[in-house]
């Protein structure tokens, strides 16, 4: 096996059995930066493990995706030419618009679309999509449009892009339009939002939640522990759906949609706590025992510093693995609940309520396009898959399944 | 009157239904109806003479089990006098397998009645317009409606060959219906008189094997459209007392009917009867249970059901073919819609009605060739005609102030742009239509769908300052005399696509006009609840109901009525219980109109029946409890070579209740 | 070893009791009951039903008594195997479940034996080879079925099955097959429309599978033994064969124990996309309309599965590696 392939190599012949087999971090990176003192000595374990993420080109590209699609998100207002429920009566299901650069009679011109009508067919009740080729409409750059509230604080009207005259030729719809005439490209980034928030809110309080019992579970042991156990098995023995539709059913009907959003979140975090509580109560076990946790000990430290400057430090970054890999749970959850008619619902913009329109036939057959948000979803899922995998690459090569 | 009925009887009959204009408005071809003609031809039933050149003609299938000495010959399964259907376009051929779906494995409404039909008391005529005979041949009433004698149609036999008489009548009212361990909660309102839970239970007198007496308390002639349309989700007024007498304890051996039971995994004998008795409709939804539909269930699967003809089916068509033409049906039990459709463009589904919609009218179109399939284009009174329901009990004070001011109501109808709901939703097929009479109903008078039905915002705005809401906030919505919005929430039926994107819009429209509702939708069952303990704020519902001819829900006229009703707290004031913590006292008009609505049904003649279904009509388009929005019309789908469908019609409850399109001749055009 | 079983066995207890509390409640969570499921459905179908025969039917389904009354009455029976009655299709639970059981078992079967299939050599190849472009396009389509929410994948297969390959929409069997005996020619109908389901919930699973067989894989890679086979002179490929493979099937192989409740249940949202008679549908069918009986009866079997499947996995666990009986165990 060449050292390429196997990016430990170099660490194998100097190592002992004991951090192998005790699959500590602490140890490890210890190891590692013995073995590489001459070249890696002023290295951080942060610093290390940051360069053997870096391998990871997979890895690395999602994580710069996902700081993209995040920004994006924050700035949707200004990306997106359109508001998110503004509505082109006359542009229903308006496909991807064309961009063209090229003219009919093959001049280059600066990115242009045709102007497009829609007509309903009487005789076949099916509508017919015109475009007329003999107009032309640049497209421009950082247009007024429709007003918002940028992050509620600054009122703004103007746009990336966008059209003139859009009502009349049709808007720049890049990802197409809805059954409402909305464009699908700017809802999917309004949509982001919430999508993209109720993993990090619901992975949060999951964290929190996690690390509390977890830690209690494992350092203290014994009833406390069994308990907690218990609890574990028990949330995780009963079906999702059913508990689901049971927490769901607890939200009373006249909550406000942004209450719905955090009862989601505290829905989809209480089955993801569990992960989390057993991988802290792990660490807390395997690491009790550890040389360096017992010399502290001996040497009277404090049992709060001790978890505080040792252990928690130690175990952050299996847990960062995990938490990296319960966010993708956590929003096809969201859009699990949506299909299911659980979750968030119109006018509130996620990609949930933006696929539960995409669960119809008509729609992948005659509108293929109301897809795109299964695309955000996917892409993002697959990123933070890829994040997740690196960073456990990273942090813990030899970790114990 | 070919039934013998008297005059005035008829009069009062068919008067009730009497919708002449229905064909008109329908456009239905003019004199080619299939039409349930009574006479036989007559004078050639020489049933005695059972030689080789059959009177009648089978299927091929049954001709087969004839000559395997399995069922008698078809002469002798007919009765000696046949009903005789004209088909529609053309006489059938026999054969072919008719697959349909449906999302409730209980509700057969819809799509199987609407391909196998059902068999009533009475018939309605294809065009609405008159009341005929079904397996009763005729009736009559007393004077005064309080009893009434039917006469039934003799030598019918029941699937299974046993014969069907005044004693199926007998066994499931007296020793089902009227048996308080089967039917705890007494017989369905459907029997008493008035069709008022209130009311006492009809008494049923058996004069002789073919004819059954029928009295009431009150006069209750509406009685005849309980018989033309409702069969009750448990069987009607009559069940196949020969079979089910085995799993009735005063019939059948005790130890036999508790090991049956026991082994079926029931605890009483009512639930194995229940069981066994099963029907949808009036389908036999149980394997075994003998039925007189054209068609009986064979299999039971979990996600299928498999039905084939029925051998002693009663009808044979003009040439003697004994009906029905269609051998198979097949019923798909299929919870996600979208399988329907998946199903239907692939080819596998014969025909789709109750869940064929607009909606989906470019996947049709782009898969007729592929799936061999054809579309009719009929009215509905039934889906996408979303209404828009208040409730006028409303928990909250300030908004149960603000929805029982008339003016508010105005404006919130004039707020709305039916012609953009049109266009978004429906893609501009449909027609901007109030929530009023149905065109061609005996009730409806021209103009009744456009009362505040414009679209004019400014009057909304007026109407709202005048209501006492003319004060705004920061952003511009209106506000309570407390200071706080003018909001509310809208809780929708997660199962109905349109109502929600008509609401979408709504609610876009009334924001306009300066008011904040929200839209939550839920289950429908929690809506039920949420209805139920008064908790509703606002809902719709698909389609009035206001049908042609059906009365029985109509929740404009009535406080109370359906799925989602504008007073519930009314109602239940009304209905005797002002204690009860949710019964708020009614505005004297809503108490008339709640007796009002009860003296229409008792009503003894059409004249004063009319009469004041048109006096509570009018009251209704000016005191506005609810929002109708757009009229659309149905497409029905279904394989090309299916012959004999109507091509025009209404679908709506009377049609998929009553089923007067006569599926038992339809048939697959073969070359 | 014994010791350890039996504690675990004995700790079953109390947590089934508590699952069978919430199972029966979580139902009732929901406002309503099935009554009012039913009243609705036939107001939605234009039939109204009195006060009167609405107490009627609570009283007929036992609805009227007191929540722990019919908990008492429903537990007692389960636990002598009769689930009770379903209001919703008015037949006993018992035959509900039975008549779609074999068809999910079959399906489960074939879907774990797709994603084993699937899973195990990409897991195996991405670790040996890791980071190389073979890794991360494997890796790639490994996660894409966890990536994409699997309803709408569905659809889309369905759809596209339909339009190009003839496929027929949802279901387990073409028309002539419904009713007919098994024989050759069904079974093979079937496995025709099987292979569609099956991938769909297969490459759900495949992803955790892969991860799991490849981060093992590495770390047995890693391990001095390895080491020193190599620099023994084994060739790379039975190397990783002989070694560190086996190792690492283990975690597998011990975690089949937890597939024991998806086989039972097969997988809720596709079954109901695509319309198979599993029992998957059965549960949603029953949560929806709040029928009682059947769905506490499913989500108790559901549970109890679960916490058996647990048991086995840790008890499989605790025998290949000591440390585990003192109650550590990884987790991912």
């Amino acid at each position: 096996m060449t050292s390429a392939a196997n990016p430990r190599a170099p660490a194998a012949p100097d190592a002992t059995a004991s951090p192998y087999e005790r699959g500590s971090l602490s140890d490890l990176l210890e190891a590692e930066g013995t073995l590489a003192e001459s070249r890696t000595q002023f290295l951080t374990p942060r610093q290390l493990m940051l360069l053997r993420f870096r391998r990871n080109k997979m890895a690395v590209f999602s994580l710069w995706f996902l700081a993209l699609l995040y920004l994006s998100a924050l700035f949707a207002p200004i990306i997106s030419p359109y508001d998110k429920t503004h509505r082109f009566n006359k542009h229903l299901y308006l496909p991807p618009r064309d961009i063209h650069i090229r003219a009919d009679d093959g001049s280059w011109r600066r990115p242009f679309v045709y102007a497009v009508t829609i007509e309903t067919n009487r005789e076949t009740f099916t509508r017919d999509f015109v475009e007329d080729r003999t107009q032309q409409y640049p497209i421009q750059f950082f247009v007024k449009g429709d007003p918002y509230k940028l992050w509620g604080l600054f009122r703004m009207d103007w746009h990336l892009y966008g059209v003139e005259n859009a009502e009349e030729i049709g808007p720049v719809f890049l990802m197409g339009g809805d059954k409402f005439g909305r464009d699908i490209f700017g809802r999917a980034l309004y949509g982001a939002r919430i999508s993209l928030t109720i993993g990090l809110v619901g992975v949060s309080i999951a964290l929190v939640i996690g690390l509390v019992l977890g830690g209690l579970s494992g350092l203290y042991g014994g009833l406390v522990d069994n308990l907690i156990q218990r609890l574990i098995e028990f949330i995780r023995s009963i079906p999702t759906i059913p508990l689901w539709m049971g927490l769901a059913a607890a939200m009373p009907a006249d909550w406000p949609q942004l209450r719905v959003y955090f009862g989601i979140t505290i829905i989809l975090s209480l089955l993801a706590w569990t992960t989390l509580a057993r991988v802290v109560r792990g660490k807390f076990l395997s690491l009790r025992n550890e040389d360096f946790v017992l010399a502290a000990q001996s040497a009277g430290a404090n049992q709060w510093y001790l978890i505080w400057q040792h252990l928690v430090p130690s175990f952050m970054s299996y847990v960062l693995v995990d938490i990296t890999l319960a966010i993708p749970g956590m929003i096809i959850g969201e859009t699990a609940l949506s299909f299911l008619g659980l979750g968030l619902v119109s006018p509130t913009v996620s990609w949930g309520v933006m696929l539960k329109d995409a669960q119809q036939v008509v729609e992948i057959a005659i509108h293929p396009w109301i897809l795109w948000p299964a695309m955000f979803v996917v892409v993002t899922v697959l990123a933070l898959n890829f994040i997740g995998d690196g960073l456990r690459d990273a942090a813990d090569p030899y970790a114990d399944m | 009157m070919k039934d013998g009925m008297d005059r005035r009887t008829f009069l009062r009959m068919s008067g009730l239904t009497a919708a002449a204009a229905v064909a008109a408005a329908c456009g239905a071809p003019g004199g080619d109806e299939p039409q349930a003609a009574e006479e036989a031809p007559a004078a050639e039933a020489p049933a005695a003479d059972s030689g080789p050149p059959s009177k009648y003609n089978e299927s091929p299938l049954l001709a087969e089990r004839v000559a395997a000495g399995e069922l008698p010959p078809v002469d002798e399964r007919l009765p000696a006098d046949p009903v005789v259907i004209e088909p529609l376009d053309e006489i059938g051929q026999y054969g072919g397998t008719t697959r349909v779906a449906i999302g409730n494995p209980n509700a057969l409404f819809g799509d199987p009645q609407a391909v196998m039909g059902t068999e009533l008391i009475l018939r309605i005529a294809p065009d609405f317009s008159s009341i005929t005979s079904g397996l009763a041949e005729s009736w009559e009433f007393n004077d005064d409606a309080t009893e009434q004698i039917l006469h039934l149609r003799q030598g019918l036999k029941w699937s299974d060959g046993a014969p069907f008489s005044a004693d199926d009548f007998m066994f499931s009212w007296h020793e089902l219906w009227l048996n308080e361990e089967y039917a705890p909660g007494g017989p369905p309102s459907a029997w008493k008189a008035g069709a008022s839970s209130a009311a006492d239970p009809l008494e049923m007198e058996k004069i002789d094997d073919y004819t059954i007496k029928l009295s009431f308390t009150k006069p209750y002639p509406l009685i005849v459209l309980q018989q033309t349309f409702y069969a009750g989700s448990q069987g009607g007024l009559w069940q196949p007392a020969h079979y089910l007498k085995q799993f009735h304890p005063d019939h059948g051996d005790a130890d036999e009917i508790a090991a049956m039971t026991e082994e079926a995994g029931f605890e009483e004998w009512h639930q194995l009867l229940r069981d066994k008795g099963r029907v949808g409709s009036t389908i036999p939804a149980q394997v075994g249970l003998p039925g007189m539909t054209a068609f009986i269930r064979v299999d039971d699967a979990p996600d299928h059901h498999t039905y084939e003809r029925n051998p002693y089916y009663w009808k044979v068509d003009t040439a003697g073919n004994q009906l029905p033409y269609i051998d198979n049906t097949i019923v798909f039990v299929i919870d996600n819609r979208e399988v329907a459709n998946a199903k239907l463009i692939a080819g596998e589904l014969e025909f789709s009605g109750r869940q064929a919609d607009l909606a989906n009218m470019e996947l049709y179109q782009a898969n007729l060739e592929s799936a061999d399939l054809k579309i009719k284009m009929w009215k509905s009174t039934f889906p996408g005609r979303t209404i828009i329901v208040p409730n006028h009990t409303h928990k909250d004070p300030q908004v149960r102030a603000f929805f029982n001011n008339k003016d508010v109501r105005h404006a919130m109808s004039v707020a709305i742009n039916r012609e953009e709901i049109n266009d978004v939703v429906y893609f501009g097929l449909g027609e901007p239509r109030q929530w009023a009479a149905w065109p061609g109903s005996k009730y409806y008078q021209e103009g009744d769908e456009s009362n505040w039905a414009q679209f004019d915002p400014d009057m909304a705005m007026e109407l709202l300052d005048q209501a006492g809401y003319s004060e705004t906030d920061s952003d511009g919505f209106r506000l309570f005399p407390d200071g706080s919005r003018v909001s509310w929430i809208i809780q929708l039926d997660t199962e109905q696509a349109d109502v929600q994107d008509v609401f979408e819009l709504v609610v876009e429209q009334w924001r306009a006009v300066g008011l904040d509702p929200s839209i939550r939708p839920i289950n429908r069952s929690h809506l039920n609840e949420l209805v139920a303990a008064n908790d509703m704020g606002m809902s719709g519902w698909e389609g009035d109901i206001s049908d042609i001819t059906w009365v029985w829900c109509s929740r404009l006229n009535h406080p109370g009525h359906c799925n989602v009703p504008w007073g519930k707290g009314y109602d239940i004031w009304l209905d005797g219980d002002p204690e009860n913590e949710i019964a708020v006292e009614p505005p004297d008009e809503v108490a008339w109109v709640y007796n009002r609505w009860q003296e229409m049904i008792d009503a003894v003649t059409e004249e004063e029946h009319v009469a004041i279904a048109r006096e509570l009509w009018e009251w209704f388009y000016d005191y506005l409890p609810g929002f109708g929005t757009v009229g659309i019309p149905k497409p029905v789908v279904m394989k090309k070579n299916l012959t004999n469908f109507p091509d025009d019609g209404v679908w709506g409850f009377s049609v998929i209740r009553a089923v007067p399109v006569h599926p038992e001749q339809f048939f697959y055009k073969q070359g | 070893m014994r010791e350890y079983i039996l504690r675990r066995v004995l700790q079953l207890i109390p947590t089934l009791i508590l699952i069978s509390i919430v199972s029966f409640t979580i139902i009732q969570l929901p406002p309503g009951d099935y009554v009012t499921t039913y009243v609705a459905n036939l107001a939605a179908a234009g039939e109204e039903l009195s006060e009167e025969e609405i107490a009627a039917l609570e009283e007929h389904y036992g609805l009227n008594q007191p929540g722990y009354v019919q908990y008492i009455k429903w537990i007692t029976n389960f636990v002598q195997g009769d689930m009770g009655l379903s209001f919703y299709w008015d037949r006993p639970v018992n035959r509900l479940i039975g008549e779609r059981l074999m068809l999910t078992m079959i399906m489960s079967f074939f879907t774990l034996l797709f994603v084993y299939a699937m899973a195990i050599p990409i897991g195996i190849y991405s670790a040996v080879r890791q980071y190389s472009l073979a890794d991360y396009v494997f890796t790639f389509i490994g996660f894409i079925g966890l990536a994409t929410p699997n309803f709408l994948l569905a659809l889309i297969f369905m759809y596209i099955g339909i339009k190009f390959f003839g496929a027929s929409a949802g279901g387990l069997f073409s028309t002539e097959y419904l009713d007919a005996d098994w024989s050759v020619a069904r079974v093979w109908d079937m496995l025709k429309h099987m292979w569609l389901p099956v991938v769909i919930v297969g490459t759900a699973g495949t992803a955790g599978t892969i991860r799991v067989m490849r981060a093992t894989t590495l770390d047995e890679l890693g391990r001095p033994y390895v080491e020193t086979a190599r620099s023994k002179g084994l060739r790379e490929g039975q190397l990783t064969m002989k070694y560190p493979v086996r190792v690492a099937l283990n975690p597998i192989l011990s975690t089949i124990g937890w597939r024991l409740p998806e086989i039972v249940s097969g997988t809720v949202l596709v079954a109901l996309v695509l319309n198979l008679p599993t029992t998957g549908p059965l549960l949603w069918r029953a949560l929806m309309s709040q029928d009682l009986y059947l769905a506490a009866s499913m989500i108790m079997i559901l549970s109890t599965l679960t916490l058996i499947g647990t048991l086995i996995s840790d008890i499989l666990l605790a025998w290949v590696d000591p440390r585990i009986r003192y109650g550590e165990r990884g987790t991912t």
